[in-house]
C-alpha cells in the first residue's frame, strides 16, 4: 500500500474540513495511506513549503486567493517550485465562481484574466505535475457533488501520473570542478561541504540537481544501488534509502556464509563475491584493493579525528575499520602519519585526483553517464558535441515515449517530445507557456 | 576569484554579512567573525567564476547588517539594500526566497525622518522588526542590544517585499508616470502626472527616495517640474523636454518592486 502526504492550503474555514475529509476518503479508496497537513494562510504555507525542502509533499491542494493583501497562492506555488517541496499540486481557483468578474470586466476580459492566471501558474511549476482546477460556485444547487467529483478527478490524475514516475530516472552524472582552499588555511568541513566538489545529476524528466560533495556522494551511492528498472522522482532519488534486491541478497548471505570460517572468505562472501573458486592471483588483487580502500578511509577518518571534526557515526566507522584491519592498523597509522607530513598544497592536489577518479567505473557499469564539465554552462568549444551519454539519453527517451503511447498516454508522450530537447549538446526541459491542462 | 570577501566566504560561509566601509564596519564584522563587504564591491555585484557561474556561498546567511555612514542619503541606503539582494539572489540557491533579517545600523544622531524614509522605501508604514523583516539600530546602543535586536527581527524573503511594493500606491503612481514617458500619448502622460501629484501631495520630499543620485537635487527638480506641469501653462515642447528629464531623474532600480 502506497502512502501519500498531503498539504491543504485553504483560507475558507468552512471548505477546509470538507477538503480534508474528501481527500482522505478519496485517496484511501484508491489504496493510499493518507497523512494530511493543513494551513489557512500564505505565510504559514510558504514556511511549510520551505521546511519541506528535502522531504517534499506528495500532493498539495492550493487555493489561489488566500485573503492576503499582497501574496497569493501563486506565490506559494513559486515557493514550492523553488524549494522542490511538492511532487504534484492542484491549484484551486475561484474565478469560475466569481460571477461578479464577468459582470464587472466583461466576458472576454474575465476570460483573459483566467488565462493569465493559468499562464502564471504553469510558468512557476512543471506543467506535467500541476493541475489548475476551478472550484465550483458555492451557490450552485449541486455545489457539494460538483466539488466532490472534481476532487475525485484530481485524485485519479495524481494516481495515474504517480504510476508514470519511471520517467524520472537519473541518467547522467557530471563531476564539477574543485575549488582550492585559500593558501595557508586549514580546511574545515564546512568548506568541503560547500565548495570543494559539486556533482550534477541529470534526470530523464529534464531536471538537473547540483549537489555539494558529501550530499552528492551519498546520492550517487543511492542511485548506484537502485534497481535500474525502478522508477524514482528526483526527490526520491535524493532523499530515500534504497531498497534493492541486491542489498537483500547481501543480507541473506551475511547470515549464512559458506566460507569455512576463513575471515577473508567471510569478508568477501558478504560482499557477494564467490571467494573459494577464485584463482590465487585474483584473490590477491581483491585483498590489495580492499585493503587499499579501507586504509584510504582510515586515513580520511583519522584526519577528521585529528581536526576534532568527526561525527559519532564516523567514530564508529573508524572503530569498525580498526577491527577489520586487525594487525594492519599499525601500517595504516604509519600511512596516515606520512601523509600528514606532506605539505598542504600537495595534500590538496592528491585529494583532488583521488576524488575525481572515485566511482567512475562503478557509475559507467550501472549505466550512469559520467562527464566532466557543467551542462548548464557549456563552453563554445563543446557546442554541437553529442556525447555517448546524450545518445543513450535520446534512445532512452524514445523508449519512454513509445511506452507511454502503448499505454494510451499520447498527450503526455507528445508533451515530453516537445518539451525535452537537445540543442548544442545541452539537454533541457522547456516548459511550455501556452499549455492549459485542467481536469 | 580575486575578491577578498568571496575568498573569505568560500572558506567560511557566513551566517551574518556586514555591509559598510570604515573602522566601525570592520570592528562589527570582526566581532561577528566575518569581513565587511565594502559599498563599491556591493554595487559591483558578486564576481562570477571563470565559467560565469556563481557558487552558493550565502546558503547559510541569516542576517545582514548595513552600516550607514553619515553622508548616505536614505535613497542611497535603499540602493545598497537592493544591491545586497542581488548578491543573495546569485549566491543562494533559494534566490529571492532566501529568508533573512535586515538591520540598518544608523549613526546616533540620525533623525526619525530618515527611519521613516526607509520605511517608505520598503513600502511599510513603519519599520517593525517582528513583522517587517527589517530593523533599525543606532550606534549609541550596546552590542548585546544589537544582538538581541538581530535575534528579534523576523526573517523575510524578497518575494514578500516585492509583493508589498507591487501594491504600494506611491510606487504604482510613479511606475505609471515612467511608463507614460515611454509612450507618445500626451493625455496619458498628463493623467499620470496628475496621479503622482495627488498621491505625493504634502509629502513631496519623498520623491528623493525614487530618484537617481544626487537624490535630493533630482527630487527637487522633479518636485518643481510636477508643480509646473499641474498648475502652470505649458507647451507641447515643454512636455517633450520634460520626458527626457524625467528619465534622467527617476531611478528605475528604486521604482521596480
Amino acid at each position: 500500500m502506497s502512502s501519500i502526504r498531503i498539504l491543504i492550503v485553504e483560507d475558507d474555514s468552512q471548505l477546509l474540513p470538507i477538503l480534508a475529509t474528501s481527500y482522505r476518503k478519496i485517496f484511501a479508496s484508491l489504496g493510499y495511506v493518507v497523512t494530511i497537513e493543513q494551513t489557512s494562510n500564505v505565510a504559514d504555507a510558504r514556511q511549510l513549503a520551505k521546511a519541506a525542502h528535502g522531504k517534499p509533499y506528495d500532493f498539495v491542494s492550493l487555493d489561489v486567493n488566500l485573503g492576503d493583501g499582497t501574496l497569493t497562492g501563486l506565490n506559494v506555488l513559486e515557493t514550492f517550485n523553488r524549494f522542490r517541496s511538492a511532487w504534484m499540486v492542484a491549484l484551486l481557483t475561484g474565478v469560475e465562481s466569481d460571477a461578479k468578474l464577468d459582470a464587472t470586466l466583461g466576458r472576454s476580459e474575465a476570460e483573459d484574466l483566467r488565462k493569465k492566471l493559468r499562464r502564471h501558474a504553469y510558468a512557476n511549476f512543471p506543467a506535467e505535475r500541476l493541475m489548475v482546477v476551478e472550484k465550483p460556485s458555492p451557490n450552485a444547487d449541486d455545489a457539494q457533488t460538483l466539488l466532490s467529483n472534481r476532487l475525485i478527478q484530481i485524485a485519479l490524475v495524481y494516481d495515474e501520473v504517480a504510476r508514470l514516475r519511471y520517467v524520472f530516472r537519473p541518467i547522467e552524472v557530471a563531476g564539477l570542478k574543485r575549488v582550492r582552499a585559500p593558501k595557508g588555511k586549514k580546511v574545515k568541513r564546512s568548506f568541503i561541504n560547500t565548495t570543494s566538489v559539486h556533482w550534477q545529476i541529470r534526470f530523464n524528466c529534464g531536471e538537473i540537481r547540483t549537489l555539494p560533495d558529501m550530499a552528492g556522494f551519498q546520492t550517487l551511492h543511492r542511485l548506484l544501488a537502485l534497481d535500474r528498472t525502478q522508477s524514482v522522482t528526483p526527490e526520491e532519488a535524493l532523499m530515500s534509502e534504497p531498497k534493492t534486491e541486491k542489498a537483500e541478497t547481501i543480507k541473506t548471505e551475511t547470515v549464512t556464509p559458506d566460507c569455512d570460517a576463513d575471515p577473508l572468505a567471510t569478508y568477501f562472501e558478504a560482499k557477494g563475491i564467490t571467494w573459494k573458486g577464485l584463482p590465487r592471483e585474483e584473490q590477491d588483487t581483491l585483498i590489495r584493493a580492499a585493503l587499499s580502500l579501507r586504509i584510504t578511509r582510515y586515513v580520511e577518518l583519522r584526519e577528521l579525528q585529528d581536526d576534532e571534526d568527526v561525527s559519532p557515526a564516523e567514530g564508529n566507522e573508524l572503530d569498525a575499520i580498526k577491527k577489520e584491519l586487525g594487525p594492519l592498523v599499525g601500517a595504516a597509522e604509519r600511512a596516515y602519519q606520512s601523509i600528514t607530513a606532506i605539505s598542504n598544497r600537495q595534500k590538496a592536489e592528491e585529494e583532488e585526483d583521488k576524488d575525481e577518479k572515485f566511482g567512475v567505473a562503478e557509475m559507467s557499469a550501472e549505466g550512469l553517464h559520467l562527464e566532466g564539465g557543467n551542462y548548464d554552462r557549456i563552453g563554445n568549444d563543446r557546442r554541437g558535441w553529442d556525447s555517448p551519454g546524450g545518445q543513450a539519453f535520446r534512445a532512452r527517451m524514445k523508449r519512454v515515449r513509445d511506452c507511454l503511447r502503448e499505454n494510451g498516454f499520447d498527450d503526455f508522450a507528445t508533451h515530453i517530445e516537445k518539451s525535452i530537447q537537445s540543442a548544442n549538446g545541452k539537454w533541457s526541459y522547456n516548459q511550455p507557456n501556452d499549455i492549459e491542462w485542467t481536469t | 576569484m580575486s575578491s577578498t570577501v568571496l575568498n573569505e566566504w568560500q572558506y567560511n560561509p557566513p551566517e551574518s554579512v556586514v555591509v559598510g566601509c570604515g573602522s566601525y564596519s570592520a570592528a562589527l564584522a570582526s566581532i561577528l567573525g566575518t569581513v565587511p563587504l565594502p559599498f563599491d564591491e556591493l554595487h559591483a555585484g558578486p564576481e562570477p567564476d571563470t565559467d560565469g557561474s556563481y557558487e552558493c556561498l550565502l546558503e547559510n546567511l541569516k542576517h545582514v547588517l548595513l552600516v550607514v555612514s553619515n553622508e548616505m542619503a536614505a535613497a542611497e541606503t535603499l540602493r545598497c539594500h537592493q544591491s545586497l539582494w542581488r548578491w543573495v539572489e546569485k549566491l543562494s540557491s533559494a534566490g529571492c526566497q532566501h529568508d533573512l533579517a535586515f538591520l540598518f545600523v544608523l549613526l546616533e544622531n540620525t533623525s526619525e525622518q530618515y527611519e521613516h524614509a526607509l520605511a517608505i522605501g520598503l513600502s511599510v508604514p513603519a519599520i517593525h522588526p517582528p513583522t517587517t523583516g527589517h530593523a533599525v539600530w543606532r550606534r549609541s546602543g550596546s552590542l548585546p542590544e544589537l544582538l538581541d535586536l538581530v535575534a528579534a527581527t523576523q526573517s523575510m524573503d524578497l518575494l514578500q517585499l516585492t509583493a508589498r511594493r507591487a501594491v504600494d500606491i506611491k510606487r504604482l503612481a510613479l511606475a505609471r508616470l515612467q511608463s507614460a514617458v515611454g509612450r507618445d500619448d500626451l493625455n496619458d502622460l498628463q493623467g499620470a502626472v496628475q496621479a503622482v501629484f495627488q498621491t505625493f501631495r504634502g509629502n513631496e520630499y519623498e520623491f528623493d527616495l525614487f530618484c537617481r543620485p544626487p537624490s535630493h537635487r533630482n527630487g527637487n527638480l522633479l518636485r518643481r517640474w510636477l508643480t509646473v506641469a499641474v498648475t502652470g501653462t505649458v507647451t507641447q515642447d515643454w512636455w517633450t523636454t520634460g520626458k527626457s528629464q524625467l528619465t534622467s531623474w527617476l531611478d528605475e532600480r528604486l521604482l521596480s518592486p
